[in-house]
């Protein structure tokens, strides 16, 4: 049942991620709403490590190992977004 | 003159080999080697595409706008369902059973995918949209064509260890395949989404 009730949330959490990403618009999303993607994106990332990939049962260092590397990669996405915003990067280049 | 030393055969070598901290992960410890390795180089591309952004969002923002967001999410629900197929098969193969038809379902998702893929590229090209369009183009076929190419590996990995059943064969397998399902659930809100 494990199995199953993961797919299921990570079927919800693929429509949740669509939806805040507005699939049919154009405007940009926000970094609220990036955010939101993002954190949707990395509930579904922990659920596969710790359910489809078994991490679960390979001990709470493996797990902080994963999640470290889905957290820092989503920091630096979420970074490179807001400074996208301000200008900083393109004044810069 | 012969020795008669008895020389271990290779696969005793790995089975009683010392893997440390790996050896609690499910599967062969050569595979999480792979796939800690993959995670890093797709972990680059995707630190990379968000800066390449960061220069040039107008440019990346005006080329998105192309792709297809809701057959993107499709083959999201393509990978993860076929990733839970997998997952079943797995515990089948753990509890005795046999994992063949849940392995075929996943591998067959896994086409799926490519055929989806194919059909965006080619609805792409078709529109003008080459990798050397733009920077966003050339990261865009560079990220998800390097997927694909792992999605192809991974369907042949699964049809291997399907043939070849037993639970380490498996487990390495299906780790194998999750991990391309990990990455398209970073990958996909990062092309296709963020703007």
């Amino acid at each position: 049942m494990t199995l199953t009730r993961t797919w299921l949330l990570l079927v919800l959490l693929t429509l949740a991620a669509l939806l805040i990403g507005h699939p049919a618009g154009q405007e940009p999303l926000g970094a609220l709403a990036v955010a939101g993607v993002l954190l949707a994106s990395g509930v579904k990332a922990v659920q596969i490590l710790r359910n489809f990939l078994g991490l679960r049962h390979a001990g709470t260092g493996w797990q902080a190992v994963f999640i470290l590397y889905l957290a820092l990669v989503a920091t630096a996405i979420l970074g490179a977004y807001m400074m996208a915003g301000s200008g900083m990067l393109a004044r810069a280049h | 003159m012969p020795s008669l030393v008895a020389h271990p055969e290779p696969e005793s070598i790995t089975a009683n080999a010392d893997w440390g901290a790996l050896s609690r992960l499910p599967g062969n410890p050569m595979m999480w080697i792979l796939i800690l390795g993959e995670l890093a180089v797709f972990g680059v591309f995707f630190v990379g595409f968000a800066m390449a952004r960061a220069l040039d969002p107008v440019t990346f923002d005006a080329s998105q706008a192309h792709l297809d967001r809701t057959i993107g999410a499709a083959n999201t629900l393509l990978l993860i369902t076929s990733g839970w197929l997998a997952a079943l098969g797995a515990r089948a193969e753990a509890s005795g059973r046999n994992p063949r038809a849940l392995l075929a379902g996943a591998a067959l998702l896994g086409l799926m995918f490519l055929a989806v893929k194919a059909w965006e590229y080619g609805a792409e090209i078709g529109a003008g949209l080459y990798p050397e369009t733009n920077t966003f183009f050339t990261l865009y076929y560079l990220l998800t064509g390097f997927h694909a190419l792992h999605v192809v590996m991974g369907v042949i990995v699964l049809g291997i260890v399907a043939w070849l059943r037993g639970l380490d064969n498996v487990e390495t397998g299906c780790a194998f395949w999750h991990m391309v399902d990990l990455i398209w659930v970073i990958l996909y809100p990062l092309v296709y989404l963020i703007r």
